[in-house]
């Protein structure tokens, strides 16, 4: 029996109360109504501009009929201002800093312009989980950061018209000098940056000297061809000999990597069978076409089974997620054929357990030598990120000139290569270059670390890739000519768009079709499912509908195409 | 608790709330003990914040929910979205593979521990005893992520416990070995926890009902099957008919952690469809909708199962 007094019961009251509060009060904070929204803003100056202020960002020179690129007087702003901003980050910032905002770059850009940067970063994985719940949470950051796979559900049109997403047309013709110039000087820019409806809807990276080179292609081991005095293979059954001999004379237990839907990532590899699937879809002369309807797709879906039988292929491949292979296989021997980025092959040497470690760079193979190939890795002009505004971004204006002093002459180059003197030094032939500080960083920071710190991470910018350059050795020079001697990327799909209708019309016929394939190719290649099934396999993609899904691709190429 | 009032009425007692008809009564109910209410209060706002208010959600599941209108704006779509489901390529499967899971899991996780916790309960030794719980009650301890790590590790084709199976193929990614991977790892993963609550019920069990049992010449055996087992039945009923309530929410993360597109076909079940749908494809209304048919069934069999025990055992939970 507990007895309360009457002083215990006084007590009782607050405690109850409290405990009530503690409750709720953590469920409203991600659900609340309008307290919420004016969190994101509540640090920013969003008064007006006094007048005199109006020139302070105004472009120095008038650009009257000619397009040219302008410079901005600095600072842009006289008072305080502080953008907030969304936006996915790499492993590669992790060594040096906890928020893109402590970089060398985001700190000497609030010194020119006055503006600072708040940024807010998903966990790394789960970008997609917290880009959809920040969209849903209706609270949004005046820029959120998009990649493909990661923008508004349903496209960004529909973001213009649901109010999320501010229409950018005016604001580019009225306040971004320099991202009108490369959107009239690079024709195809303008059909790459802009909706089905002929919006602007975001900010891209431009590669202002044309589209970058393939990133990424297959590596051998070099040391391991030379001690078998075997040439550096061409076709299909010379990577068929090579592999066995990786196997057999060198013990290598999964000789060649691959991802766990049963390729290499990226059209890297397959092109010589003469399909493309890094898109889902590929086109011929503005033909869409889809993988595994191809008599080349069954071929290659053949060899593959036969090689991971023969335990030429990763035995485990089927579990592995991984972008680039585990450096526990590609530097220990497990592994003597994998895929790379051509600025990271030269990092595996570091890691490596074998005395005499070397890797080269090899083009995809093909059926018969000499073969020219239309699959591979490629890029287009406007680059991966982008960056757009949102309903609730607090002046438009000056985010807009603050973004546009990125692809400035001045501002471009703080942003590809960081400060004079401190991380870029301006050669001979009067072009920037990183300096060591870069590529033999001295706290032992790797190249894309430094560069990550002292320029621009990401985002909205004149892109310069060219600058990767600097300092790489010969092993990851030399590959980006290799994997393009053979092959163009001429059947590759651009970045085409659908509208909202087709997008969910897409989307609910494809999805079982996505998973049905995954699932299939890799039973095919482990043999769980025989290949003598793969007419049904086809078949059966066509009753759940991969036809009608390739009309409203075509549809969305040709509209692409007449832009 | 029971609050002393002085007063000349006795205070009520929850179970009698039955026989209230008069709101006077419960007004001069709740002036005697407004503290009992209030120390009540945090509970009810947590159940009504967490639990109820978050009901108000599965609105969406007769929706086209759209981000923009929000509960309030998105279009009325009656049952289509229970529709499309039903006519998808992966219903069938999707039922099937979440069903069978959990049935095995249940079949073969649910005696386990009951065994486990019947042989502790006749060890001699406390320290060994104590030795031997500890072990296996922490692998319950260690975060769903490191175990998937640990599974897909020594499943690999040259994993350690697939060398031992004398196999050389990766058995986590193979649809043969998945199910058996995934029930086996599970019970691992929860013997030692659940076995304490038997534990508990069976310190509590008389002993002179065993002193009793050997003097008309029961040996261990006839102990633990006479006495033993009869005195923690109702425990285990009422876990069962828990358990049977779970019966179609196999444990998603894991099954996220450990599927691959190789073992779709046994492994795919309703919750990591759910979560594609509706996080990754932002497909919200939809996956509301096979949420809601998910709990919609296991509500179904909680009901029966209870209703069943308490048909046949006279113990049931409502």
């Amino acid at each position: 029996m507990v007895k309360i007094s009457k002083k215990s019961k006084l007590m009782i009251l607050p405690l109850a109360v409290i405990l009530s509060v503690a409750l709720i009060l953590p469920g409203c904070g991600g659900g609340g109504a309008e307290e919420g929204t004016a969190a994101p803003e509540s640090e920013t100056t969003a008064t007006e501009a006094p007048i005199g202020d109006e020139t302070a960002g105004a472009p120095t020179e008038v650009a009257s009929g000619s397009i040219e690129r302008v410079d901005y007087e600095l600072p842009l702003v006289s008072e305080p201002f502080t953008i907030h901003i969304w936006a996915p980050t790499s492993a590669g910032i992790q060594k040096t800093m906890t928020n893109l905002n402590e970089s060398y770059y985001y700190q000497e850009l609030e010194k020119r312009t006055g503006v600072s940067v708040e940024f807010t970063h998903p966990a790394l994985g789960e970008e997609l989980n917290a880009f959809n719940l920040l969209i849903n949470s209706g609270q949004y950051p005046d820029i959120v950061e998009l990649q493909p796979g990661l923008t508004y559900p349903g496209g960004l049109d529909k973001g213009i018209a649901d109010g999320v997403i501010l229409r950018l047309n005016d604001l580019i013709e009225s306040s971004a000098p320099n991202y009108k110039y490369f959107l009239e000087t690079i024709p195809i820019t303008q059909k790459e940056a802009s909706t089905n409806e002929g919006n602007y809807a975001a900010f891209y990276s431009i590669s202002v000297d044309g589209p970058q080179p393939p990133w990424m292609g297959m590596v051998v081991r070099k040391d391991w061809l030379d001690s078998l005095n075997m040439e550096v293979p061409v076709t299909f059954d010379d990577w068929h000999t090579m592999l066995t001999a990786f196997k057999e004379e060198k013990g290598a237990i999964a000789p060649m990597m691959l991802q766990n839907y049963g390729y290499v990532p990226l059209d890297i590899f397959h092109g010589g069978y003469g399909f493309a699937n890094s898109a889902e879809y590929f086109q011929i002369d503005n033909v869409i076409h889809y993988a595994p309807l191809e008599e080349g797709h069954r071929e290659y879906v053949q060899m593959m089974n036969q090689w991971f039988t023969e335990g030429l292929i990763d035995q485990d491949f089927a579990s592995k997620e991984d972008f680039t292979p585990a450096k526990d296989y590609t530097t220990t021997g497990k592994a003597g054929a994998f895929w790379e980025m051509y600025h990271v092959i030269s990092s595996n040497y570091d890691m490596a357990t074998e005395e005499g470690y070397e890797l080269i760079a090899v083009a995809a193979p093909s059926k018969t030598a000499g073969e020219q190939l239309h699959v591979r890795q490629t890029n287009t002009t406007t680059g991966m990120v982008s960056w757009a505004l949102t309903s609730a971004a607090s002046d438009p204006e000056k985010i807009v000139k603050w973004i546009d002093y990125g692809y400035s002459p001045e501002g471009d180059i703080l942003a590809a290569y960081g400060v004079e003197g401190v991380s870029m030094e301006i050669g001979s032939d009067g072009k920037p270059a990183f300096n060591e500080l870069i590529y033999a960083n001295p706290d032992g920071l790797s190249f894309s670390e430094a560069y990550n710190y002292y320029a621009k991470h990401g985002g909205a910018v004149a892109y310069h890739w060219d600058r990767e350059y600097a300092g790489q050795p010969d092993v990851n020079l030399n590959a980006q000519p290799i994997w393009m001697s053979n092959a163009d990327g001429d059947w590759m799909l651009p970045p085409i768009t659908l509208s909202t209708e087709e997008g969910t019309e897409h989307a609910q016929i494809y999805t079982d079709i996505q998973t049905y394939t995954r699932e299939m190719v890799v039973k095919f290649i482990t043999g769980q499912e025989s290949l003598e099934n793969y007419d049904q396999y086809v078949e059966q993609l066509k009753s759940m509908g991969i036809e009608r899904c390739m009309e409203i691709q075509q549809a969305a190429l040709d509209r692409f195409n007449s832009k | 608790m029971y609050v002393e009032t002085g007063g000349e009425l006795p205070p009520l007692h929850p179970c009698r709330w039955g026989n209230i008809v008069n709101i006077t009564t419960i007004k001069k109910d709740f002036k005697r003990n407004w503290v009992v209410y209030l120390i009540a209060l945090p509970v009810v706002v947590f159940f009504a914040v967490f639990a109820y208010a978050p009901m108000v959600g599965v609105l969406m599941a007769f929706q086209n929910y759209q981000i923009k209108g929000g509960f309030l704006g998105s279009p009325w779509i009656g049952l289509k979205n229970f529709t499309d489901f039903f006519k998808s390529y992966y219903f069938g499967r999707l039922i099937w593979n979440t069903f069978i899971l959990s049935f095995y899991d249940l079949l073969f996780g649910f005696p386990a521990p009951i065994l486990f916790a019947l042989l502790m309960n006749e060890l001699r030794s406390v320290r060994y005893k104590r030795v031997v719980q500890t072990i296996t009650y922490m692998p319950y301890f260690i975060s769903i992520v490191v175990i998937a790590g640990i599974i897909k590790d020594f499943f690999s084709s040259n994993g350690a416990i697939t060398l031992l199976l004398g196999s050389t193929s990766n058995l986590i990614g193979n649809v043969s070995s998945f199910r058996s991977i995934f029930v086996g790892t599970n019970i691992w993963q929860f013997l030692g926890f659940n076995s304490v609550i038997y534990m508990a019920a069976l310190s509590g069990v008389d002993q002179e009902l065993y002193d009793a049992a050997a003097l008309d010449g029961a040996g261990r055996l006839g102990k633990a099957l006479h006495v033993t087992l009869p005195s923690i039945m109702s425990t285990i009923i009422i876990l069962l008919i828990l358990r049977i309530g779970n019966l179609l929410t196999v444990s998603f993360e894991k099954i996220l952690l450990l599927y691959a597109p190789s073992t779709y076909s046994v492994s795919d079940v309703i919750t990591t469809f759910t979560y594609r749908k509706g996080l990754l494809e932002s497909n919200y209304g939809y996956s509301t909708a096979v949420g809601l048919f998910n709990s919609a069934l296991n509500f179904l069999m909680l009901v029966t199962a209870n209703f069943t025990s308490k048909k046949l055992t006279e113990t049931s939970l409502f």
